[in-house]
């Protein structure tokens, strides 16, 4: 038997939305924010994203299989033991998660936008303002949680490199050298 | 009068307890300022899934055999939106937990503005798993503030006839639906009003 289910992906409510414009102001504001919080800020701020991922990916199937399988490893211990000697859950569980697959996936509607060239041209465009409202507490950051984030948020990476690769002409089985006119180029050489 | 060296000094504990505290103290002040910090963080634009034509689906299998689902997903952003289909891990009412063996086609997709994707997904029933009714819910992976509740009735073969895919909603579910995000499809077109001032700006 086959069930037919059918959804739509939608802007969130209250916001500007997904644009190239957002997007790009996003992408913007994130890099901007580097200049004003340590190293050690970022990193654990991104490492608190993966294990945010990893929770919710542990919920389904295919997350929970792969979390039962390395419960079962030395690496789960090994990684819980560097996780609590080395304080790196400590510090990661204090930093406020960023949303990694939300950032990597606009970064690749980016790549795939017909206006970018456009919207680029109309730089500096402020970012969408952030509530103020103190965001929710943090969850406490395991070795597995992370684990499993980075695993999904990789898997992602590698199947948008792959997909957006499709997206462009197939190689050709034969390559012959020189076929490709080298494009002139413009202005002084010594420019 | 011999003094006990293993008698534990008076102030030890106090100094145990001042360092306990101190420790704290820092512990939470860092997450206070870490939040203060995160409050003030860029806006990451998102993306919600808004499932139509009911919440539900019910299967009916057999042991050992398969049943398939396809789920379209229209993408009703201006960018591009990527999808990845999940299956959670499906519980009965006499708690026996089924991890299933799910073969999606496509695995991931980036799905183009205004453009539908359409997913096959493949469950396949373990021979041993007992009877029962199964549930658990399908959804995209990152995307899971709103998911489609699926529930399988496992039965041998010729013990029941086979059920069909239900569109309706549960009551509570609607409740669910009430309370839950609303974003609707004027969120994009007011969205679209604002980008297109700010561009023509």
């Amino acid at each position: 038997m086959t069930l037919t289910a059918k959804a739509t992906l939608i802007d969130v409510d209250d916001t500007a939305g997904r644009t190239t414009a957002t997007l790009v102001a996003s992408l913007a504001a994130r890099l901007s924010a580097l200049h004003f919080i340590s190293g050690a800020d970022a990193i654990a701020s991104l490492t608190s994203g993966f294990a945010e991922l990893g929770r919710e990916v542990s919920k389904t199937a295919e997350g929970a299989r792969l979390r039962e399988a390395l419960t079962t490893t030395t690496v789960a211990a090994n990684g819980e033991a560097l996780w609590r000697v080395l304080r790196v859950g400590d510090g990661a569980s204090t930093a406020v998660p960023s949303p990694v697959l939300a950032q990597l996936r606009n970064d690749v509607a980016l790549l795939l936008a017909d206006d970018l060239e456009e919207v680029l041209g109309l730089l500096p465009i402020p970012a969408e303002a952030p509530t103020g409202a103190l965001p929710p507490p943090q969850q406490t950051v395991t070795f597995l949680d992370f684990i499993i984030g980075y695993w999904a948020f990789s898997k992602e990476v590698v199947a948008s490199v792959e997909a957006m690769a499709k997206l462009g002409r197939p190689p050709s089985a034969i390559a012959h050298p020189g076929a490709e006119p080298v494009p002139p180029l413009k202005g002084s050489i010594l420019r | 009068m011999p003094e006990n060296k293993d008698a534990p000094h008076p102030f030890s504990d106090w100094i145990r307890l001042q360092t306990d505290f101190q420790a704290r103290l820092t512990d939470e002040t860092f997450r206070y300022l870490r939040r203060l910090q995160g409050a003030v963080a860029p806006v990451t634009p998102g993306t919600v899934l808004l499932p139509e034509e009911g919440t539900d689906l019910r299967a009916v299998a057999a042991p050992g055999g398969t049943f398939e689902i396809t789920l379209e997903v229209k993408n009703y952003q201006r960018v591009h939106a990527a999808s990845v289909p999940a299956l959670d891990p499906l519980v009965s009412a006499t708690g026996v937990t089924w991890y299933p063996d799910v073969q999606f086609s496509p695995e991931f997709s980036l799905v183009a503005p205004e453009a539908t994707i359409k997913f096959l997904i493949s469950v396949s029933v373990p021979q041993g798993l007992p009877e029962g009714t199964y549930v658990g819910a399908l959804s995209l992976r990152g995307l899971r503030h709103h998911t489609f509740r699926f529930s399988v009735e496992i039965h041998k073969p010729g013990a029941k006839p086979a059920a069909q895919r239900t569109g309706q909603r549960s009551g509570r579910q609607d409740a669910k639906r009430a309370n839950s995000v609303r974003p609707n499809r004027r969120a994009s077109g007011a969205a679209r009003k604002t980008s297109r001032k700010a561009s023509e700006s």
